[in-house]
């Protein structure tokens, strides 16, 4: 990042640098942000035959979340859960891909805020007619956050079942 | 966007301004860019009644740019990065056909060698004639010349009667 005191005539500023400007005798600070740098974005993905889908289960275990997919420290792939660092407002998407002969129930992406949590998007997974089905869902919310906001999906209305192939992906960025 | 004649103290700058400030005695022209003009972004559609796939082969050929961007090609369904950054991809189709068109997959393509980002299956189960649509997201970090794109994987040759389709990716 290069420092007001190194910049050349018309050069480009990123970066984030609290600088004084002295205009008509009055001095004041201007910030100049590097959105990239500061904004936080995460994807992962996972992809599994014959995965049991029980109740209140959240969606973990990702194996894919490493380069190029873009990682951030505030998601944990293990767990499956986003834990905001800050006030932050980020747009969530959760693809899922299922093929089963049984009923699965309600997926929901949910917030966690101080031991409570809302459901923020839903969407049913079930079996209507045919004997071997496919269904996708995709969930999507802009939640913003406090710090500590936890964000995760999960099931409800799940008896348990297993599906014989199961694709689902995570991921959300600030905006 | 605030003007800089008009800023209180500490005021935070977006947008894009060239404004004097001085370093010592030799004035400095500075410009204040808001990233987000400056981002790359595009939507490229596909609305075709009859669509050739074959095994491996990248959806191609789309009808028109609704978001245009040079790094962006219609004919080969490709974009590649011109500015190093996090970008946020999907694509959304809409398929009719009696044909196995087996899996989708949006790739990244870095030095030759491709991986996947993003996969979602489309199966021909029961009917003759069926329609099924799908998603397919990712955020990728992107080094300049990668390459994304969404192909085929499994298929059998086949025309797709009916396919809709929409590739967009904007860097964050």
């Amino acid at each position: 990042m290069p420092k007001i005191s190194a910049l050349t005539p018309d050069a480009t500023v990123t970066g984030t640098e609290v600088f004084p400007i002295v205009q008509g005798g009055v001095t004041k600070q201007a910030t100049i942000e590097q959105m990239t740098q500061s904004r936080d974005s995460f994807c992962a993905w996972h992809n599994q035959s014959n995965k049991s889908i029980t109740n209140n289960m959240i969606f973990s275990g990702y194996a894919n979340y490493s380069a190029p997919l873009k990682t951030s420290p505030n998601f944990n792939a293990t767990t499956g859960i986003y834990t905001a660092s800050r006030d932050i407002r980020m747009m969530f998407t959760y693809i899922g891909e299922f093929s089963t002969t049984d009923r699965i129930g309600d997926f929901i992406m949910r917030r966690l805020r101080s031991g409570t949590e809302i459901w923020t998007s839903i969407w049913a997974v079930w079996n209507p007619s045919l004997a071997t089905w496919n269904d996708t869902i995709t969930l999507n919310a802009i939640l913003p956050l406090q710090a500590g906001d936890q964000v995760y999906v999960d099931t409800l209305n799940v008896s348990g079942t297993v599906v014989t192939h199961a694709r689902y992906q995570f991921m959300g960025f600030e905006v | 966007m605030a003007k800089i004649s008009e800023l209180p103290s500490a005021t935070t700058l977006d947008g894009t301004e060239t404004i004097p400030a001085m370093d010592g005695t030799t004035p400095v022209s500075l410009e204040l860019n808001r990233m987000t003009e400056h981002k790359d972004s595009f939507t490229m559609l596909m609305n075709d009644t009859s669509y050739s796939v074959t095994q491996d082969a990248i959806f191609d050929d789309f009808d028109n740019m609704e978001n245009s961007s040079p790094n962006a090609n219609l004919s080969t369904g490709i974009f590649t990065v011109a500015n190093a950054g996090v970008y946020y991809f999907t694509f959304q189709a809409q398929f009719e056909t009696s044909a196995h068109i087996g899996d989708v997959r949006m790739v990244m393509r870095r030095s030759s060698i491709e991986t996947n980002v993003s996969i979602h299956s489309v199966k021909n189960l029961t009917d003759e004639n069926w329609g099924d649509m799908y998603a397919l997201a990712s955020i990728l970090d992107l080094q300049v010349g990668d390459e994304v794109y969404v192909k085929g994987q499994y298929q059998s040759a086949g025309v797709v009667t009916l396919t809709r389709a929409a590739f967009s990716g904007v860097q964050l």
